[in-house]
């Protein structure tokens, strides 16, 4: 039973392979063109200070309400896509404040992106995600400010930066304009497009290419030709 | 039904005998010093560090590291400094306490502690094992003396600090037992226990070997035409039983090339977008899980491996459920590690199926290419049981969809090529192609070996047209491939600019490698790099031949001598030029043999400098790191070209085949006991 099914199919495709490899070859194509469209979009972590040796000490950098820490950096030629830092509650249950993060331009001019994360969604000591709204301006020499807005949270609630003492290239920590003897500690997010399909389908259009080369279309359309002509 | 019961008693009872003759052996042979010396009460022979007999002295000594040990501290730090270059951090040496630095060497700060024995007479010592708490890999040697004077001195054991306890074979009659215990601490000699182990232990796994060794044998007395009219069939039952073997003698032991990294890949292969990494598993994709060398410690190793497989406290991590193109090499095992966490087997276990599953994989890759090949079966099927072959397929690697896929593509090429007035069908374009570009998705230089069809006869295509198509396709598909070693299409994470960036690549294994400064180096040295290869090549070629390397290898486990490569090549050889009475064979032609020759030719070149460039320190006198596996999937094409059709041996088909199956088999059999059953399991 399954042979002759078998047998069946095999015997239908060989018959009907000249006009279905091509057609297959065209849906190959179209499908890589349509993969080209729709790309995949990746998040790239990248790891900043966050190791401590030779004499680096962990601390916590708290911040008060209207202080303000600031990071500059440079992003390079991409776009940052957001940053990840330790946020530290303190032991405190923060029923309203906000952690307050915003992008700058190197003239501090114009602000290029806004985050606000509530505190309490966290653990106690988090490295949390925070991505950038329009993130696309967020590249070359920017300036990310962290601020804590309490909201009406009470006063003696106050979260933390996780900083050490190292000194990066690059790279500079202020608190309230006076730049730090140490850094933020974090992770840096980037994105970037892949096209997972498309080193695939490209493959397979010209597999499928090469065996249409195998089969004699012209003598398919001839041989139809001569059936049409016969029963006519 | 009488017809039938007939085989079925014979079978039975050969079964009978060969289960019997292995027990015997087992038994009377390899237990022979229990029945003769196990008798004494148990106790006799363990001792602790605070028996009254027993003298015990601690010191300070300085042990020196080996050249192995040296290399990988001097990578290293190496490695920190690039890392440290590329992040733009300033990079600060590391200082450990312990190492010792001359100009020359380096040198390890060690405690020995001394135990010195008596045994209240002479007494034959099987094993000994020796356990102690220690914070680090230690080792300890035994020296054992009889009336005073040293009878056998040169016993190393290493002591893992995960399993605390060092197993090592004796077989000697002493009176007294030094121990030296070489720790990077020092310890109480209440915390050590020596034992001396002459109890009857059987072997589940030596039993087993034997039972193999005689069905095999038996196999090729009682049957005769499956071996050339189900070739195939011969080909999977020898690849499944020594590989089985091979997986089992093996267990978690990391011995193969580069193991961890493929461990790593095809566990998390093995998940969906949520990984879940256990101890055990991070262990064996560092590199580092304990390995044992006897029954005793494979026992200990497994449950540390067992207790530590716990998922309850698993790191979880996520990765795209999209298994890009350089990983699918690895779906076979994956689906071998899947299949063993459903069914809640032990780590060990897991891992033994996740291999078994790739050899199943390899298997059907060469089963299919014996069954489909129209002339030198033989030698598809000779050249898919080399040692090499086997232990590739029976161990973690991608090798094995390398080797497999490209076996198969090779066979259906020549088949064309046999063929060459008769035109190329879809079919066999499909499984051609197919076959060429999954054996190349991990290794992608080896789609250069498709370029072969680009010189097929246009008598194979319905017109011109056709064929410049068909032939433009095949360069396609070889270009975007081989585009892939200098841009990888899919790379996710941060090593999205790492990954391309062509001044930061080169094999971190390796110092002073640098990919552009190595083609920079070559294309402003023509000549001198031409000299290097064309040496290199003759020389190593020659170092097979005249068996100062050794071909048949178990990777790191070393391999077998030069007598077994002689043998080899004399087989081979043999196989290629004579074919026995009654096996037709036809030539591929004088084109196809000149135009294979300069492919393998041009292969092995670019196999070398892909070595040079990524593997050698610039401008380095030496080509680094190449490995006989690597022109593997270029012998049957080697083997096409010296087929003829004129030249025979007087041989019948039926002992022809069995004389070439048994010598690959035995070559198979006497490098598992050699190099895997007892060097790790006795």
């Amino acid at each position: 039973m399954i042979k002759s099914m078998v047998a069946k199919t095999a015997a239908w495709i060989n018959k009907h392979i000249a006009v279905l490899l091509p057609i297959i070859t065209l849906l190959c194509a179209v499908a890589l063109a349509a993969s080209y469209v729709f790309p995949n979009k990746v998040l790239d972590t990248y790891v900043f200070n966050m190791e401590e040796e030779n004499g680096i000490e962990e601390s916590i950098l708290m911040l008060e309400a209207e202080s303000i820490v600031s990071l500059q950096m440079n992003t390079g030629s991409r776009p940052l896509r957001g940053i990840q830092v330790g946020i530290h509650k303190n032991s405190g249950v923060f029923e309203n404040g906000i952690l307050l993060t915003q992008v700058y331009d190197s003239g501090r001019t114009t602000m290029l992106s806004e985050n606000r994360y509530a505190i309490k969604d966290g653990l106690d000591l988090q490295y949390v995600y925070l991505p950038f709204d329009n993130y696309e301006s967020c590249v070359g020499d920017i300036t990310i400010e962290f601020s804590y807005d309490a909201q009406g949270n009470t006063a003696d609630e106050m979260p933390g930066l996780m900083i050490n003492t190292a000194t990066l290239e690059e790279k500079e920590t202020y608190l309230d304009g006076e730049m730090l003897q140490g850094n933020l500690k974090g992770y840096l997010i980037y994105t970037h497009n892949t096209y997972p399909l498309t080193y695939d389908l490209k493959l397979c259009l010209f597999l499928l290419l090469a065996m249409t080369m195998t089969v004699n279309i012209t003598s398919v359309i001839k041989r139809k030709r001569d059936m049409e002509h016969e029963a006519s | 039904m009488k017809h039938l019961k007939k085989p079925i008693v014979k079978y039975v009872v050969v079964l009978s005998i060969i289960v019997i003759i292995s027990l015997i052996i087992e038994v009377f042979i390899y237990n022979v010093h229990a029945l003769k010396f196990g008798k004494k009460d148990f106790k006799d022979y363990m001792f602790t560090g605070t028996d009254t007999s027993v003298k015990t002295q601690t010191a300070e000594d300085l042990v020196e590291l080996t050249a192995e040990e040296i290399a990988s501290i001097t990578v290293h730090r190496e490695n920190e400094k690039l890392l440290a270059e590329y992040n733009g951090e300033e990079y600060v040496e590391a200082v450990d306490e312990t190492l010792v630095e001359t100009k020359d060497s380096m040198f390890r700060k060690i405690k020995n502690t001394v135990l010195t024995i008596p045994l209240s007479e002479n007494t034959y010592i099987h094993k000994i094992s020796v356990s102690c708490p220690v914070e680090k890999d230690s080792g300890y040697q035994a020296i054992l003396y009889n009336d005073d004077k040293v009878v056998k001195e040169n016993i190393f054991c290493s002591i893992d600090y995960r399993i605390d306890t060092g197993v090592i074979s004796i077989n000697t009659s002493a009176d007294t037992v030094q121990i030296n215990i070489m720790s990077d601490a020092e310890i109480a000699p209440a915390d050590i226990k020596v034992e001396i182990l002459n109890e009857f232990s059987f072997n589940y796994l030596r039993f087993l070997f034997f039972i193999i060794v005689f069905a095999m044998a038996a196999f090729f007395i009682l049957t005769k035409s499956v071996f050339w009219e189900k070739m195939e069939y011969t080909f999977a039952l020898c690849s499944l039983l020594l590989g089985t073997l091979l997986i089992l003698g093996i267990g978690t032991n990391q011995i193969s090339y580069d193991e961890h990294v493929h461990a790593l890949t095809a566990y998390n292969t093995s998940f969906g977008a949520t990984i879940e990494t256990t101890e055990s598993v991070m262990q064996m994709a560092g590199n580092n899980l304990p390995a044992f060398s006897n029954q005793e410690e494979r026992s200990l190793v497994e449950q540390y491996e067992q207790v530590n497989n716990d998922y309850s406290w698993a790191n979880i991590s996520n990765q795209s459920r999209f298994i890009s193109y350089d990983k699918r090499a690895y779906i076979p095992t994956a689906i071998g590690l899947k299949l063993g966490r459903m069914l809640d087997l032990p780590f060990a276990w897991n891992v033994m199926l996740g291999k078994w599953f790739n050899l199943l994989f390899y298997t059907i890759l060469v089963f299919l290419a014996v069954k489909w090949a129209k002339h030198g079966k033989i030698f598809v099927a000779a050249f898919g049981l080399i040692p090499n072959n086997i232990f590739l397929a029976s161990a973690f690697t991608y090798d094995t969809a390398v080797t497999g896929f490209l076996i198969l593509a090779v066979v259906l090429t020549a088949n064309e090529m046999i063929a060459n007035n008769k035109k190329m069908t879809w079919l066999s374009t499909f499984a051609i192609l197919f076959s060429y570009m999954a054996g190349s998705l991990s290794k992608p230089i080896y789609i250069i070996m498709a370029f072969m069809l680009l010189f097929f006869s246009s008598k194979k295509f319905e017109n011109r047209i056709q064929e410049t198509v068909f032939k433009s396709a095949v360069v396609i598909i070889a270009g975007l491939m081989v585009y892939t070693i200098f841009k990888p299409p899919v790379v996710a994470g941060s090593d999205f600019e790492l990954v391309g960036n062509l001044a930061y690549a080169g094999d971190k294994r390796n110092t002073g490698t640098s990919v552009l400064g190595q083609i920079e180096y070559i294309v402003g040295n023509p000549l001198q790099y031409t000299k290097l290869l064309l040496t290199s090549m003759v020389t190593e070629l020659w170092s097979y031949v005249s068996g100062t390397q050794q071909f048949f290898t178990y990777a790191y486990l070393q391999g077998l001598s030069k007598i077994w490569t002689w043998i080899g090549i004399a087989l081979f050889g043999f196989m290629a030029l004579f074919a026995p009475i009654g096996e037709e064979r036809v030539s591929i032609g004088k084109k196809y043999r000149i135009l294979n020759l300069i492919m393998i030719f041009g292969m092995s070149a670019i196999v070398w400098t892909s070595m040079y460039v990524s593997y050698t320190a610039v401008g380095s006198g030496n080509i680094l790191g190449v490995q006989s596996r690597y022109f593997f999937p270029l012998f049957i094409p080697f083997f096409y070209c010296l087929m003829n059709a004129r030249l025979k041996c007087r041989i019948a088909k039926e002992y022809y085949y069995k004389i070439i199956f048994a010598v690959i088999i035995c070559m198979n059999l006497w490098a598992t006991y050699s190099l895997v059953l007892k060097t790790m399991n006795f």
